[in-house]
């Protein structure tokens, strides 16, 4: 249990301090973190059962935290992940410990497709592939014929993906902001997953749309809610 | 044994729109047909894989059928609000009555029927995402249903 103080909260009784005299209210919070114990990066399972293989399959795209507060950090995904499901269950690779997080924000619509989980065991790491830890260094907006790679946890049996950057602000079903890209290299469980380069990263992933892949660029996550990719 | 009913396409987004709209100037022989509705038994609903975005990610749940409309859904008793989701099936999909079962041939899984837990490859919408044909999934559902773009079955 997370404890708060100087909260009155009705029905609870005020405890007092016999040394400073002052009056401090404790609150008992419904607990959100104490099962965030897994170290969370992006490129990882976040499912809506603790399963690999069936129910509601999401991926991780990068760490992220609101530079203004400290308390608000977690793991993006995809907003339609977490549009009907207020918490996920996250494991890194080559690991069999399942760990709960609640979902924060999400939005889809005329900015994209985005959403994340808190978490306050974030590293500024992702999988590339794999179990392929990578750093991350930096953010950037995707540019049209750029090429880039994508991992996701749909497939058990595919690795590190890549396709090239074939037009930004791509709208369907009325999510826009989208970047499409030249080919469809993704597959069911690999929403939310991480497009980058190199460090750097760029988006996290939406969709297919007349047999492209679409993610949403990263830089949304500042523009809706102040928060920014976690870096090494 | 299947029996599979000859199919035909009644009406589209563009042309159900168009005559609740009271035939506006724009000619809807002009505009794609994003969604079709196939008027068999049972009625399904058909996106044609272009324009809509297939979310990657999956959604499982039973098949259904509503007698009152004569329509498909999925139910899916473990989700927080989508409980009840109308499938836009993919292109090529096609209404099938089974042993008095009513279901679709979905291209890459084969026939399922009411009855059948399925993983299909999607996301389940808030319906306010679709507001443009809102009227056209009233021929189906009612407005808290969830709409899901079924790009196929879910595969890996």
């Amino acid at each position: 249990m997370r404890t708060e103080a100087s909260k009155d909260v009705e029905g609870l009784p005020a405890l007092e301090s016999a040394n400073s005299g002052f009056i401090v209210h404790i609150t008992p919070v419904e607990e959100l973190d104490d099962v965030r114990l897994e170290n969370t990066r992006g490129g990882s399972y976040l499912n809506a059962t603790q399963s690999t293989t069936t129910g509601n399959r999401c991926t991780t795209g990068f760490t992220m935290h609101d530079v203004t507060n400290s308390n608000r950090r977690g793991v993006s995904t995809a907003g339609h992940c977490a549009s009907d499901t207020p918490q996920r269950w996250y494991r890194n690779h080559n690991s069999s410990s399942w760990s709960a997080h609640v979902r924060q924000e999400w939005h889809v619509g005329q900015n994209g497709d985005i959403g994340w989980y808190g978490s306050n065991n974030s590293l500024p790491q992702f999988y590339a592939s794999w179990g392929g830890v990578r750093n991350v260094t930096g953010s950037a907006r995707p540019v049209v014929g750029q090429r880039l790679w994508f991992f996701g946890t749909g497939n058990a049996s595919t690795g590190q993906q890549t396709a090239t950057v074939a037009a930004n602000g791509n709208c369907a079903s009325n999510r826009c902001n989208l970047t499409a890209m030249d080919s469809n290299v993704t597959v069911p469980g690999d929403s939310g997953g991480p497009w980058f380069s190199g460090n750097t990263a760029y988006g996290v992933h939406c969709c297919t749309v007349g047999s492209l892949s679409n993610f949403t660029p990263v830089y949304v996550f500042s523009n809706l809610w102040g928060m920014v990719v976690t870096r090494a | 044994m299947i029996n599979r009913k000859r199919t035909w396409l009644l009406t589209t987004t563009t042309v159900v729109l168009a005559l609740l709209s009271g035939c506006g100037a724009e000619d809807p022989a002009d505009e794609p047909e994003v969604i079709s509705v196939v008027e068999d038994d049972p009625v399904i609903m058909v996106h044609d894989g272009q324009n809509l975005a297939i979310a990657d990610t999956t959604t499982g749940g039973e098949l259904q059928f509503d007698a009152t409309t004569g329509c498909l859904y999925l139910h899916n008793p473990h989700a927080t609000e989508a409980t009840r989701i109308g499938p836009l099936w993919p292109p090529g999909t096609e209404p099938v009555l089974v042993d008095g079962k009513r279901g679709v041939d979905l291209p890459g899984a084969g026939v399922i029927t009411e009855g059948d837990h399925v993983s299909l490859h999607g996301a389940p919408d808030d319906p306010e995402l679709y507001s443009e044909w809102t009227d056209l999934f009233g021929r189906c559902w009612p407005e808290q249903t969830w709409v899901l773009v079924v790009g196929g079955p879910s595969q890996g």
